[in-house]
């Protein structure tokens, strides 16, 4: 087994024996350890997943065609491949997504599943389907000089004000869209050993501090024919959060789902949720990043 | 007489504050909807004891409308909210 290795992720000090190829190792007083044990094979051998809940701070789930995942008290997490030499991003991915979500539950916080931006000192989380663009429109703000707050999994934070917590410097990214910015995708970086999807290092574009949600944003392919922007009424608004709320199903399992529908209305009390609609099959990323500029950051800028 | 019926909140109802409005989750179907102020106002009155007429003077107290008006928009909201299934009658 590995030593062990400390990384920021998500805001919290992590100790892990595995090394996370999508942060930078920092020294730090940990508040979460990832243990990852030897290899055991999964009692079924196909892909159904299993859950054993008990309560809140004890659950485990174990995805048999990769890993046993055990998470407990908001601050430990045990994983158990199934394969003697398991696709390692694979397990690295789900570390820091789902099993990460899921200890973030456990601590009171809930996500979203979208990438946030930083712009003028606060928040923007871009939500939309796969395959909306979410990625290219996250690339495009940081290629204009705007930084990332989260890629994928936003999580938000109700301590003081709705925050939005800055999770870890990499972003995933579909190899046709690092094509179209012309870089080149790093095998050691493939995630999934079948699918052309990379991590892309953005550490020198990454916002290392919680910033306070300034709006949503809700990407979409359709039938326009120029990209539009238009403010959601509230209840519109509640529904797209709802269905773009992380792992769905653990919070329903958790009994967490009454929670989650007052942080969520909680939040569009506060913030609004645009609809962004972009021309389908039609480059026109430039363009959505100018009309968010123009019409909402320069609107956080006058209300500050 | 329409007026005489009483209504009680139903179970496994979480509302929460939207903005002014309110939204309500139906815990375990996971329907949800959404009201406006006054049909905040109404959904706050409902406790089971008071009959629709009751409710209709409560909030003549606090709006600054006639009552007719007011009587309308009770007699609406009371039928939406027992079609969103958040309110149900009692039975006496």
């Amino acid at each position: 087994m590995m030593s062990k290795e400390y990384y920021r992720l998500f805001d919290l000090c992590v100790e892990s024996n595995i090394h996370l190829n999508i942060a930078q190792i920092q020294p730090c007083q940990p508040d979460v350890i990832i243990e990852v044990g030897e290899w055991k094979p999964a009692c079924v051998d196909d892909d159904s997943v299993e859950f054993e809940i008990d309560g809140l701070n004890n659950i485990i789930v174990d995805i048999h065609d990769m890993a046993k995942f055990t998470i407990k008290n908001g601050n430990y997490m045990n994983i158990v491949p199934h394969n003697e030499d398991y696709w390692k991003n694979e397990i690295v991915t789900y570390i820091v997504g789902v099993a990460f979500a899921t200890l973030l539950l456990q601590r009171n916080v809930f996500s979203i599943h979208g990438s946030a931006i930083c712009a003028n000192n606060h928040a923007f989380i871009i939500v939309g389907e796969a395959g909306a663009g979410k990625s290219s429109i996250a690339r495009e703000f940081i290629q204009s000089g705007y930084k990332l707050l989260s890629d994928d999994l936003s999580a938000i934070s109700i301590k003081n004000q709705l925050d939005v917590i800055p999770s870890f410097p990499t972003q995933k990214m579909w190899k046709n869209t690092m094509d179209a910015y012309e870089s080149s995708p790093d095998p050691s970086k493939k995630i999934f050993h079948d699918v052309d999807k990379f991590y892309v290092d953005a550490q020198d574009h990454f916002e290392e501090a919680s910033k306070q949600l300034g709006g949503i944003i809700w990407l979409e392919e359709s039938e326009v024919e120029q990209v539009a922007l238009t403010k959601l009424e509230k209840n519109q608004a509640l529904e797209v959060l709802l269905i773009h709320a992380f792992i769905e199903d653990m919070v329903e399992k958790l009994g967490l789902k009454a929670q989650q529908f007052i942080l969520l209305s909680h939040v569009l009390s506060h913030v609004d949720v645009y609809h962004l609609e972009r021309p389908i099959n039609q480059f026109t990323v430039k363009e959505q990043v100018r009309i968010i500029k123009e019409k909402l950051f320069e609107q956080i800028k006058n209300k500050v | 007489m329409e007026k005489e019926r009483v209504f009680i909140k139903k179970e496994g109802i979480q509302p929460a504050q939207l903005g002014d409005e309110l939204a309500m989750l139906n815990v375990d179907s996971g329907e949800y909807f959404v009201i406006n102020e006054v049909g905040k106002d109404v959904w706050e009155q409902i406790d089971g004891e008071k009959n629709v007429q009751q409710v209709i003077e409560e909030l003549t107290k606090t709006y600054d409308a006639d009552s007719e008006e007011i009587e309308k928009d009770v007699s609406v909201f009371i039928k939406e909210l027992e079609e969103a299934k958040v309110i149900s009658e009692v039975q006496r």
